[in-house]
C-alpha cells in the first residue's frame, strides 16, 4: 500500500508533466486563434454563432464580430489554462486541498461559464444579419458551447468539493 | 463544557521546554503548541501516551473537565473549539 510520502510524490511528478502539457496547449489555441484570423476556414467565410457568412454578406460589423468571436473565444481558453497551470504548479508543491487550490478550481470554472456569454453577445450583435438567414436557423443551438457550460458546471462542483476538503484538513491540522 | 490542557503547568513542574518535548515525542514543536494554546480539536491518544511517557505523569494530569461556569471563573487553555 503506497505511504502518504509515496502519493504525495506520485502527486507532484504528475502535477510537473501535466503543466507542460498545458503549456503546450496554451502554446497552440494561441496559434490556433492566429491561424483562424490569418486563413479562415472555410476560405472566404466567417462563421458567427453557427451562421455562415461569405462574399457581399461580410460587412465590416460581422467582420468586427467574427474577430471578438475568435479572439474572445482563445482570451476564454487561455484564462482557463492559465487557471489550471497555477493550480497544477500548487500541486507540483504538495499543496493539496488548499485555499488557492480551491480558488484556483472556481475560477477556472467561472471563466469557462463566460462562453456562453460571449456566444450571446456575438448572436444579439449580428441579430439583423442572422435573422434575415432564415435557411441557417437550424444551425444556431448546435453552436451554442453546451460543453463549456457544462465543463464549468463540473470545476465549480469541483471546487466545492475541494473546499469541503480543506475544511477537513484544516480540523486534521489541529489534531494532535 | 470544555476540556482544559495543563501541559504549561506539567513543562514547569518538569522544567522542560515545548520544543524538547515536541523533539521527544516526534511531533513538530507548532503542532505540540496547537495543544498548549487550546487550539487543538482532538488529541490521538499515542500522542497522549507519549506525553505521559516523558513528562512521567497521567493523563489527568495533562487534561481536566471544566464546566461553563467554572471556566469562566478561570479562564485558561482549552480544548475544542
Amino acid at each position: 500500500m503506497a505511504t502518504t510520502a509515496n502519493r504525495s510524490k506520485a502527486i507532484e511528478r504528475a502535477s510537473r508533466a501535466l503543466i507542460v502539457f498545458f503549456i503546450f496547449m496554451s502554446v497552440i489555441s494561441v496559434l490556433g486563434m492566429l491561424n483562424r484570423i490569418t486563413v479562415p476556414f472555410p476560405p472566404g467565410t466567417r462563421t458567427l454563432a453557427g451562421v455562415v457568412f461569405q462574399g457581399a454578406a461580410i460587412t465590416g460589423k460581422i467582420q468586427i464580430l467574427w474577430l471578438m468571436q475568435v479572439v474572445l473565444g482563445a482570451a476564454l481558453s487561455l484564462k482557463v489554462l492559465y487557471h489550471l497551470i497555477r493550480l497544477l504548479v500548487l500541486y507540483s508543491k504538495g499543496k493539496v486541498f488548499t485555499a488557492q487550490n480551491v480558488a484556483q478550481i472556481r475560477r477556472a470554472g467561472l471563466t469557462y461559464a463566460c462562453a456562453p456569454a460571449v456566444w450571446l453577445i456575438v448572436l444579439i450583435g449580428a441579430w439583423s444579419e442572422i435573422a434575415a438567414a432564415q435557411d441557417q436557423w437550424v444551425n444556431i443551438m448546435p453552436s451554442f458551447p453546451g460543453g463549456a457550460l457544462i465543463g464549468s458546471c463540473i470545476l465549480l462542483f469541483a471546487s466545492r468539493i475541494m473546499n469541503e476538503g480543506r475544511e477537513l484538513r484544516d480540523e486534521q491540522d489541529l489534531v494532535v | 463544557m470544555a476540556i482544559v490542557v495543563n501541559l504549561d503547568v506539567m513543562l514547569a513542574r518538569r522544567k522542560l521546554q515545548l520544543s524538547t518535548v515536541a523533539e521527544r515525542i516526534g511531533i513538530t514543536p507548532q503542532n505540540l503548541s496547537v495543544l498548549n494554546a487550546g487550539r487543538a480539536r482532538a488529541i490521538r491518544f499515542s500522542t497522549l501516551e507519549k506525553l505521559c511517557q516523558v513528562l512521567e505523569c497521567q493523563p489527568g494530569d495533562l487534561l481536566a473537565f471544566e464546566s461553563e461556569a467554572q471556566s469562566r471563573r478561570e479562564p485558561k487553555a482549552r480544548l475544542g473549539g
